[in-house]
């Protein structure tokens, strides 16, 4: 029998905070196994830069006064990564899967969670690609022989599983409008923050 | 960094970036994907029992 997933876009911005409260309970309830199918929420977020655990304190707080007067909240997150933007403008997608439905293997989801993403891209005509060891996915020139800026990433990926279930997931730039935001406020927390949207 | 819109002319709406969400989901994890539309954040309905559009 194939496995069956239910895709819910989720109406209106949400604010970070929310669905992350959100995407806790769905995993508790996936585990616990009160929730009986495995869902993917899609959605939009108010604008908000998040950072994994182990970043600086000092460079948390730069950001944090610098970020209140664009409008950006700041939010800590369980994940590991980069720092990450989310806002207006991009495609979030936070799959709550029990991979002992799939494989109980973290580094083959990751890598089909870009096979997700690329095959979705390749549907609306954009060649994209994994760039190996990096996780996520790139358009632009694949072997990166074209020199620096020749490879532009698209879609960032960050999970988190407890006892096999999936939450975080992967956000797709649609529009510009990431990117502009991200920009205005980099210069925020460049001390010492990789940048990632 | 790019977006759909820096690589795509014209740029595609949000239904058909689901749209192929949901078949890149089909495609990759080998499974079948329903679609159900109208959640609200912090809410869902016991889709389950009443399936809305499958996709793949």
């Amino acid at each position: 029998m194939v496995p069956h997933l239910f895709l819910l876009p989720v109406e209106g911005r949400v604010p970070y905070l929310a669905g992350l409260e959100w995407q806790r309970t769905l995993a508790r309830e996936r585990i616990d196994g009160t929730l009986t199918d495995d869902v993917v929420l899609l959605l939009e977020h108010e604008p908000v830069v998040t950072y994994g655990r182990g970043s600086d304190p000092a460079n948390r707080s730069l950001s944090e006064s610098a970020l209140e007067s664009s409008g950006i909240e700041l939010c800590e997150v369980e994940r590991g990564g980069d720092v990450t933007y989310h806002g207006p403008g991009q495609i979030v997608g936070y799959p709550i899967l029990d991979l002992k439905r799939y494989r109980r293997d973290l580094h083959w989801y990751l890598r089909i969670l870009e096979e997700t993403l690329i095959s979705a891209l390749g549907e609306l005509g954009v060649a994209a690609f994994r760039n190996s060891p990096h996780t996520g996915v790139w358009v632009g020139d694949p072997d990166g022989s074209l020199g620096a800026g020749s490879q532009r990433k698209i879609a960032s990926i960050g999970v988190h599983v407890s006892r096999w279930v999936t939450w975080h997931g992967f956000a797709l730039n649609v529009t510009n409008e990431p990117m502009q935001t991200f920009s205005l406020s980099a210069f925020s927390f460049r001390a010492g923050f990789r940048e990632s949207t | 960094m790019t977006s759909l819109e820096a690589e795509t002319a014209p740029a595609p709406n949000l239904g058909q970036v689901e749209q192929a969400l949901a078949h890149g989901l089909s495609r990759a994890f080998g499974v079948e994907v329903t679609t159900e539309r109208g959640i609200a954040v912090g809410h869902i309905p016991d889709f389950t029992l009443d399936p809305g559009v499958t996709t793949a």
